[in-house]
């Protein structure tokens, strides 16, 4: 989520792509995206380009404001806030 | 991912949370930012190819040859930044951005040749190809090390040619010059 976090908000990265950046397996990838999309975190949009299948990954709204979210609780936790 | 408010972990887990998001963050950021980049190194690498390639050619109309490409470069870029605004959907400030590092770039070169008073055309593309190089160099040194390889090839090739191989200056610049920044483009795009 921290990957899908740095694109615009709404902008889908290709899922081969996304795979290279976090240098996952593909099966590890899919059961994780897999997981995240039934929270409502992202979204997994496919479709053809080319005559290929194309497999895009996008952050929801509210996946962004869980991840922000979850970020802040970590930091206040190291900074003695919570 | 669980409701952050209802987790509880320990400081150790969360500074090592933490720290792999940084990390995840910083690489996504780089890579992200190269990939935004690839085409305008693409598009400025066959702009040299072709600029040098026809002043080698055409060397008196070296002058008309850059003057149409430059110009054919600059409007391409502002439409690729336009492009990529629309696929984003984001705001109209980095298609002025780009239109005032055009601009920017022009009134430096022409300063930069009425105060020094360049004797040949090599003297003005080589000071040209320096600055870019310095210019990626720069980048690089805050956006990623792929910026920094492309800006040290391409500024050590071109006083290779400037000093060792003057007779096939232009030659040498639109393939080897024009060739390294087509070859960065590919590899800023690459993960």
């Amino acid at each position: 989520m921290a990957t899908l976090n740095t694109l615009a908000p709404g902008e889908p990265i290709e899922f081969v792509r996304l795979r290279g950046i976090i240098q996952a397996t593909e099966g590890n990838l899919g059961a994780h995206l897999a997981t995240l999309e039934k929270s409502g975190y992202i979204e997994i949009l496919k479709d053809f380009l080319d005559k290929k299948p194309r497999t895009r990954v996008k952050l929801t709204r509210g996946g962004r404001l869980a991840f922000n979210e979850h970020v802040q609780h970590l930091k206040s936790l190291l900074s003695g806030d919570l | 991912m669980n409701n952050p408010k209802q987790s509880s972990i320990g400081l150790e887990e969360a500074r090592q949370a933490l720290n792999t998001v940084q990390a995840a963050t910083q690489r996504g950021t780089t890579l992200y930012r190269y990939r935004q980049a690839s085409p305008y190194f693409l598009l400025w690498g066959a702009v040299w190819a072709l600029g040098y390639g026809l002043s080698d050619l055409w060397p008196a109309q070296a002058g008309w040859i850059w003057l149409a490409l430059d110009g054919t470069g600059a409007l391409a870029s502002i439409l690729i930044t336009k492009a990529d605004r629309v696929r984003r959907g984001s705001g109209q400030a980095m298609t002025w951005r780009i239109a005032g590092l055009v601009l920017a770039l022009l009134v430096f070169f022409v300063a930069a040749f009425l105060v020094m008073a360049p004797q040949t055309g090599r003297q003005v593309s080589t000071f040209i190809t320096l600055t870019v190089a310095l210019a990626y160099t720069v980048v690089g040194l805050w956006a990623g090390p792929r910026w920094i390889v492309a800006g040290v090839a391409v500024g050590a090739l071109s006083l290779i040619g400037y000093f060792h191989i003057p007779a096939h200056f232009n030659a040498w610049m639109g393939l080897v010059g024009g060739g390294v920044l087509m070859l960065s483009g590919v590899w800023l795009r690459r993960v």
